[in-house]
């Protein structure tokens, strides 16, 4: 114990202390930074999620599921007006013979931005006399502005047509939901979450810098933990 | 798979980290020796 404290009472226990303080802080907002760039959901489209089993469990009906999703309606609106990167798109959709589309097209090229994310959340809610089922789908994926989704990810047995997504749009597309739900006759229908992520380039570039920056600092400091202090005069530089 | 933008980062924070871990002494010494950089140093 006396060699310890008086180990970190020299300079260089006192350079080692600070290091690792210093290693600590910079882990602790590289975790951070990643952790916010890199969640699969953000708070308000797992608080749907949620709600939404939650409606589906709890309702004995199709009117009551119905009016669930009408109140989702209104917090989809809100969510997409609060957050303008992570845009939300909700959608039900079916044909008149009540068979589901077997293309799902989505068309970014009204988008203003570059769209790096996708990822689709589809929920099947069956509803047959008193038995309800979910059935779930979750699909990721990327694309570039003007990519037509349909080229890149098939879907069978999901209700989706032709979507146009921008931010002027999303809107009208969130307010087209409630009417499309009274329209599914036969009990069915296909809950579509649509979440868009664009992380910022530069605060990615930042978190990889702080990231590795913290495992370089963390890799030498225990490598070269216990060795000897060598000075190296100037001349042999 | 990480972002290209992260990778970058990665390797950028590591390489400007390493210099400044080059101004400790302590951890000069460790770096000076290992073996690319003390074949670079002669």
């Amino acid at each position: 114990m006396g060699k310890l404290s008086g180990r970190f009472a020299s300079g260089a226990g006192k350079e080692i202390v600070r290091w690792l303080l210093g290693l600590i802080l910079l882990g602790a907002a590289g975790v951070f930074i990643a952790d916010r760039l890199f969640s699969t959901t953000n708070e308000e489209m797992e608080a749907l999620r949620v709600r939404a089993d939650s409606a589906i469990q709890a309702s004995e009906a199709k009117d009551t599921v119905v009016a669930r999703l009408r109140e989702q309606r209104n917090v989809l609106r809100d969510s997409a007006a609060v957050d303008s990167t992570r845009l939300v798109a909700l959608r039900v959709q079916r044909d008149r013979l009540g068979n589901t589309a077997r293309t799902l097209r989505l068309d970014l090229s009204k988008a203003k931005t570059k769209i790096d994310t996708i990822r689709l959340y589809v929920k099947t809610i069956q509803i047959q006399d008193s038995v309800i089922e979910v059935c779930g789908l979750e699909v990721e994926t990327c694309m570039e502005r003007g990519a037509k989704l349909d080229s890149i990810v098939r879907l069978q047995d999901t209700a989706i047509s032709v979507l146009t997504v921008d931010r002027d749009s999303l809107r009208t597309i969130v307010a087209d939901f409630l009417s499309i739900t009274h329209s599914c006759k036969n009990g069915q229908a296909d809950l579509l979450l649509f979440k868009f992520c664009k992380p910022d380039p530069v605060v990615t570039f930042l978190a990889g810098a702080v990231v590795g920056g913290s495992l370089a600092c963390w890799a030498t400091h225990c490598l070269s933990d216990d060795q000897p202090v060598v000075y190296y005069p100037p001349e042999e530089y | 798979m990480p972002d290209q933008a992260f990778i970058y980062g990665a390797v950028i924070g590591v390489v400007v980290s390493h210099l400044v871990i080059l101004r400790v002494p302590k951890y000069r010494a460790f770096l000076l020796r290992l073996p690319i950089l003390k074949s670079s140093r002669k």
